[in-house]
């Protein structure tokens, strides 16, 4: 009998889909902003493959790279993992990492916990492309603001009562992710993802968010 | 709150589309169980259109090392991991999407892929990186706008692809776009295309010298033709052609008819259909393609079987249905023209005009091409480009075979602005159908048979080509450039000027990405004829070999010389000589970038190469058919799980009845579908000769079918419902068990 277990989807799947609420949607992104964008379109495509090559990213099982740099402000550079995709992403001009989970999360019982989960996973990427030698100290990600998104239409459209449903996981994650409240900005839509922009005054390094985050996570959850 | 696709979509999938997702919904989950066979999976999700990908096989080379890759040990096909990512082929008859279409295609590829459309050189939509357990929902979420993606791979009729400007063309006979849906739509799922040996790809043109849709290069196409009736009436109707194909060897379409009058061209299709699914080779998979059939018999043999095919096909009300659309079908545009009339245009715009906007026949109006670099755009792009379909466009695009996209019936006023909307997206390139706009196929980024970086080509020499300005070149600027990333031809370079295809060379024992040149290839009167093989380059000399032939050219063509007449004036030899001054390749230590590819950083191997899927699983009806009684089983049993017993109860009836009909079709292959037929051929058939007989319960299995035939039991509680669904259980092992006897006693008879 097959569960399509190990890393794959598991039994679990499909029931997950039948729940309709979205603190139960799994498929987070979290888009972290570069400071600056001084990179040649295809400058990330030996980098991603050198990560697939030492495995720079634990908990991710690295399957492949994509490039789509041709694209006008589009996804960029793509390393795409069993569990998440993470891309170079340039929409609306601005370059970031975006980091987008695929694969339901262990140990996560509430969207606090997932949202944790998947934004300390998208910090150590983030914190893994700044210290990579061939981008020679250049990347740097601003730590005041970053997007989170939920992509996942059914679970949760873009809408307000989405935005209220998830609000106070939302300000509890930011809230320890900052110290203090963030400014959380949503403008509902019916033709795009549910998108959150968190924003605050302050910019901590990415390493204290990092520290913030696992002292604030269930004991045994890991991204 | 919806809590399924399925709940929220409720209604809007059509009936018998929904049936058949829930089907493969169903397969999807007794395939994780181990019951269905692997390779019968493979060929079902095949003809839904969701294919293998690069890497699938479980392992992947680094560049350093061949890496295993830890997927579950469950399959979707054979060496085919269940988790590794796949790619979702999305079927556009005649490449005509509408702008509720486009913007489901962008959040699916947001969704469930890496938020891209690729526009293929079919007028497909592929979005690569999506896993199978997500396909049910994604054909749901597509059935709801009109898309079906079945048989968009497979071993059956694939896309049905037309010229991007049908409709709207200045030299064009009459409209082929109600013909080539209603020929898409009638060979669906057609009990005729169910059989091929291989896949079958149907083309259809209004004009016999421009490109068109490429006729001669497809398995069965059609180019509009018209001629004075018996009634003095212009009739309409086509040269009809059969047996194209490009692949590995390319084969040009013969004639079939150079004259079938509108109302024929459905019942002769389906009659090509069923001399291909009778005499066509189904053991050899590369001998397959009808051309091959075609080659064999000869065409005036194969001619003969298709009309003789004919006159045994009993008429069919469905063959002319659709005639009544055919007048209606007339886009229309979504404003009055209204010219230009002296309009400041912006930087760029003229040269962006002079290659991407075409006049059409209809004063006042154009068709833009947007150039979609490499066939991408992203989920952002998508969904502005359907705004912009909407606004500017009366609704009406299509994708075209150069992986562009369409927009037509454009107001001559409002070039400027759409010209600024597309710009503002990064999609107001110039250039579309020059030479600057490269076609090429995924290659060794996705597909399991690429041996080199056709993408990875393609995109450096568009960044050659436009820093060059060379599609505004008056010698060159119409020059086509295709690249495949093998020999299978999927980017269509033997039809290309310069066309390319990927292999490899062992230098110095390491393996070289190469390139073999073909030249001369004829884009016009439907792709007429095919390039030259002139030799392999080395991927990284390629570009410069491209300017050198350019140049040359340019610099020597007579008057107003084709490149092909140029290649044919110029001789292979002295071409060959040409190529051979490219053919060099350093030794790695003194420039190790010639054993990378174009676009990948990794060194060069040909490890990743994997069983391709193009060519699908040969599966038998009988296991199709046993397979779907099986999932209708499997369904009716979660029916019951769900206590809805009357559903349940007619779930299991339809299994048995699917089961009965599976062991009928193999003496009557047109035996009907409904449920009279079927019990009375079953049971003269197979239960009174006693073939469907067990040596220890005998006609009990036969009973339980005939029984609910007879009547439902119509309380409809959990123990009737119950008692039904193992009936038919016990009903379709039984079936299996007739059918292995069936076969077993017809491979003794032959023995003997």
């Amino acid at each position: 009998m097959y569960s399509g277990g190990g890393l794959g989807w598991g039994s679990e799947g499909v029931e997950s889909r039948k729940i309709g609420k979205p603190m139960q949607a799994y498929k987070i992104s979290i888009k972290l902003f570069a400071l600056k964008d001084e990179f040649a379109p295809s400058e990330f495509v030996p980098v991603f493959h050198r990560w697939i090559q030492t495995q720079a990213l634990t908990d991710h099982m690295l399957v492949d790279v994509a490039d789509y740099a041709h694209v006008h402000n589009g996804p960029g550079t793509v390393l795409v993992t069993q569990q998440a995709n993470l891309y170079t992403d340039r929409t609306d001009g601005r370059l970031g990492l975006l980091y987008t989970r695929k694969l339901p999360l262990d140990g996560a019982e509430t969207f606090a916990d997932r949202l944790r989960q998947v934004l300390t996973a998208a910090l150590k990427s983030a914190a893994l492309l700044e210290r990579e030698p061939a981008l020679a100290g250049r990347m740097a990600f601003r730590t005041n603001e970053f997007l989170i998104r939920i992509n996942d239409r059914l679970l949760a459209p873009n809408t307000a009562e989405t935005f209220a449903s998830i609000k106070g996981d939302l300000d509890q994650v930011t809230k320890e992710v900052y110290g203090q409240s963030a400014r959380l900005e949503h403008k509902p839509s019916s033709q795009t993802l549910f998108e959150v922009r968190v924003a605050t005054s302050q910019s901590p390094a990415i390493s204290a968010i990092l520290e913030h985050l696992a002292a604030a996570a269930p004991a045994g959850a890991s991204a | 709150m919806s809590l399924t696709w399925k709940d929220k979509l409720g209604g809007q999938v059509p009936p018998k589309w929904g049936e058949e997702i829930e089907l493969f919904a169903a397969q999807i989950t007794l395939r994780k169980q181990g019951k269905i066979e692997d390779k019968v999976f493979a060929e079902t999700r095949l003809r839904r259109g969701a294919y293998g990908q690069r890497y699938d096989n479980g392992q992947r080379h680094d560049g350093i090392q061949t890496r295993k890759l830890e997927y579950s040990a469950l399959t979707k096909g054979p060496d085919t991991c269940w988790d590794a990512p796949g790619m979702l082929r999305i079927k556009v008859p005649f490449g005509g999407l509408n702008p509720e279409q486009m913007i489901v295609m962008a959040e699916l590829a947001e969704e469930y892929s890496d938020n891209i459309c690729h526009v293929t050189t079919r007028q497909d939509i592929q979005l690569h990186f999506i896993h199978i357990e997500d396909t049910p929902d994604l054909f749901r979420r597509l059935a709801a706008v009109g898309i079906t993606t079945r048989e968009a791979c497979g071993n059956g009729v694939r896309n049905v692809t037309a010229c991007p400007l049908a409709g709207v063309c200045k030299t064009e006979t009459f409209d082929v776009t109600p013909y080539a849906k209603a020929i898409a739509f009638y060979l669906l799922g057609h009990r005729d295309t169910q059989d091929f040996g291989r896949k079958f790809k149907i083309a259809f043109s209004g004009c016999e010298h421009e490109a068109c849709a490429l006729v001669s290069m497809h398995d069965f196409g059609g180019i509009a033709k018209t001629r004075v009736g018996p009634d003095g009436k212009e009739q309409r109707g086509f040269a009809l052609y059969v047996g194209g194909g490009l692949g590995a060897v390319p084969h040009q379409a013969k004639l079939l008819s150079d004259f079938v009058p509108e109302e024929d061209l459905l019942p002769l299709a389906r009659a090509t259909g069923r001399v291909f699914g009778r005499l066509g080779e189904k053991k050899n998979r590369n001998k397959a393609r009808v051309k091959f059939l075609v080659q064999k018999l000869g065409i005036d043999e194969f001619r003969r079987l298709v009309f003789e095919e004919l006159k045994t096909m009993p008429e069919d009300p469905s063959w002319r249905e659709y005639f009544n659309e055919i007048p209606r079908w007339n886009e229309q545009p979504g404003l009055n023209a209204v010219q230009l009339n002296g309009a400041h245009k912006p930087e760029g715009f003229d040269a962006w005009a002079a290659t991407n906007v075409y006049e059409q026949r209809q004063a006042g109006f154009a068709t833009v091409t947007v150039t979609c670099p490499l066939g991408d755009i992203d989920s952002n792009q998508t969904r502005a480009l359907a705004e912009m379909t909407r606004r500017f466009a009366g609704g009406n695009c299509r994708a075209t075979v150069e992986q562009n996209i369409v927009l037509r019936w454009v107001r001559h006023g409002d070039l400027i602005k759409l010209y600024n909307e597309l710009k503002a997206i990064g999609l107001g390139e110039a250039g579309a159908g020059s030479i600057v706009d490269v076609v090429a196929c995924p290659g060794t980024d996705t597909c399991k048979l690429g041996i080199a970086s056709s993408r990875g080509l393609a995109g450096e020499l568009r960044n050659r080509l436009a820093a060059q300005n060379a599609s505004a070149d008056k010698a060159i600027g119409n020059l086509h450039i295709h690249v495949s990333g093998c020999f299978n031809s999927c980017g269509q370079h033997h039809v290309a000027d310069l066309g390319f295809y990927g292999n490899s060379r062992n230098i110095g024992g390491y393996t070289v990405p190469h390139f073999q040149v073909m030249l001369g290839g004829q884009w016009t009167h439907n792709g007429g004829s095919y390039a030259l093989a002139l030799g392999s380059v080395p991927s990284k000399r390629v570009p410069d070999l491209v300017n050198h032939l350019t140049h040359r050219y340019a610099d020597n063509r007579a008057g107003e010389e084709t490149f092909q007449a140029w290649c044919q004036r110029v001789g292979k030899k002295e071409l060959k000589t040409i190529v051979e001054q490219f053919t060099a390749v350093p030794p790695h230590a003194e420039d190790a970038s010639f054993y990378t590819d174009w676009g990948d950083p990794r060194e060069f191997t040909i490890g990743d190469m994997g069983v391709g899927e193009c060519a699908g699983e040969i599966v038998s009806l009988a296991q199709f058919g046993f397979t779907q009684a099986e999932s209708e089983a499997f369904e009716a049993q979660l029916l019951l799980d769900d206590a809805k017993f009357k559903e349940a109860d007619d779930k299991a009836f339809s299994a048995m009845l699917t089961a009965a009909r599976t062991l009928v079709s193999l003496q009557w292959p047109d035996v009907p579908a409904d449920a009279e037929t079927v019990v009375r051929e079953f049971r003269t058939r197979f239960v009174e000769p006693k073939l469907f007989w067990d040596k220890y319960h005998h006609d009990q299995f036969s009973r339980y079918f005939f029984q609910r035939h007879e009547g439902a039991d119509t309380r409809y509680t959990v123990d009737t419902a119950h008692k039904l669904v193992e009936e038919a259980n016990l009903f379709i092992d039984a079936a299996h068990k007739c059918h292995a006897a069936v076969q077993a006693a017809a491979t003794s008879a032959v023995k003997v």
